[in-house]
């Protein structure tokens, strides 16, 4: 079918709404409270608030923090959760002991495209220990998002 | 197919934004190879000190990577809380903790403790970034492979 002269260059079929491809928008929060891990299933996030991602847009996440324990050897299971999933996108494991710690960690990841719902998605950090009443604890967790319309 | 008289320049395949398609990101990224070693007050990892970034409406995202360890031939050193952070306009902002070990604690000589940052500035403007450690012992620590990159993007 041919286009139509005067149309104005407004047909939603022939010309969408423009995308912001390569725009990016950021989200960034500290959490300088310490926060108490338990063993599995209590899984305790290590942000104050999780972050919002736009549907159709890829979200680049990076964290860093530290983990302390002041009892006995604990493995630390980190996991970045996609729109409170029970799977988890991602996920790191820490061994963390009197010996070595405060002990520092950090992770990036990627996700996928994401869908249209939920609007908006939201993605957390959460941790559990190896052991429960160890005082392990999390502290000084900074993340910071970057989305991209794809 | 020919373009369409009467458009007036309307046809996003002709005629798309200038802006459309482009990050609007700028990057700043430096190494420092080290090592470094100092007890002074929190000294700067990077080589030249401070970086001004950012700007009018811009917010900076701060990623470091790095790597602490003491100087087990040099001196008797001591097992040392050492902090890591972020400083905005010379002020602390974020940082983390790392336990460096020194002899005779397993394992030895003491093995590097790898460590990353990230952040972000709360508030738009040009402001200048610097990476600073301080061990919490009077002793030498070394900090090595040092590694900043910032990138600065609109809000």
């Amino acid at each position: 079918m041919s286009k139509i002269a005067g149309l104005k260059g407004r047909s939603p079929e022939t010309y969408p709404t423009p995308k912001s491809l390569g725009l990016v928008h950021t989200y960034a929060n500290v959490n300088s409270s310490s926060v108490t891990l338990h063993t599995n299933p209590t899984l305790e996030s290590l942000l104050s608030t999780p972050a919002d991602v736009l549907p159709g847009n890829k979200a680049i996440v990076m964290y860093s923090g530290e983990l302390e324990t002041s009892g006995a050897s604990v493995l630390v299971y980190i996991y970045v959760i996609l729109d409170g999933n029970p799977v988890s996108v991602y996920s790191m494991q820490i061994e963390v002991t009197s010996g070595n710690s405060p002990v520092p960690f950090s992770l990036a990841f990627e996700t996928g495209s994401l869908g249209a719902s939920p609007d908006p998605h939201t993605i957390d950090i959460q941790a559990v220990a190896s052991i429960d009443g160890t005082a392990t604890v999390a502290a000084n967790g900074s993340v910071v998002v970057i989305s991209t319309y794809n | 197919m020919g373009k369409i008289a009467g458009i007036r320049g309307k046809s996003p395949e002709a005629y798309p934004p200038d802006n459309e398609g482009q990050p609007s990101i700028s990057t700043q990224g430096v190494t420092n190879a080290g090592p470094l070693t100092s007890i002074a007050s929190p000294f700067s990892l990077l080589p030249d000190g401070p970086i001004e970034a950012g700007g009018d409406g811009e917010r900076i995202i701060v990623m470091f990577s790095g790597q602490l360890q003491w100087p087990n031939t040099e001196e008797t050193g001591a097992t040392s809380t050492v902090t890591v952070g972020i400083y905005m306009d010379g002020t602390l902002e974020y940082s983390i903790k790392a336990l460096v070990l020194t002899a005779p604690f397993s394992p030895n000589p003491p093995e590097p403790v790898p460590f990353s940052l990230f952040w972000e500035t709360p508030s738009t403007g040009a402001h200048e970034i610097d990476i600073k450690v301080q061990p919490s012992a009077s002793t030498n620590v070394y900090a090595a492979n040092n590694s900043l990159v910032l990138i600065t993007t609109p809000v």
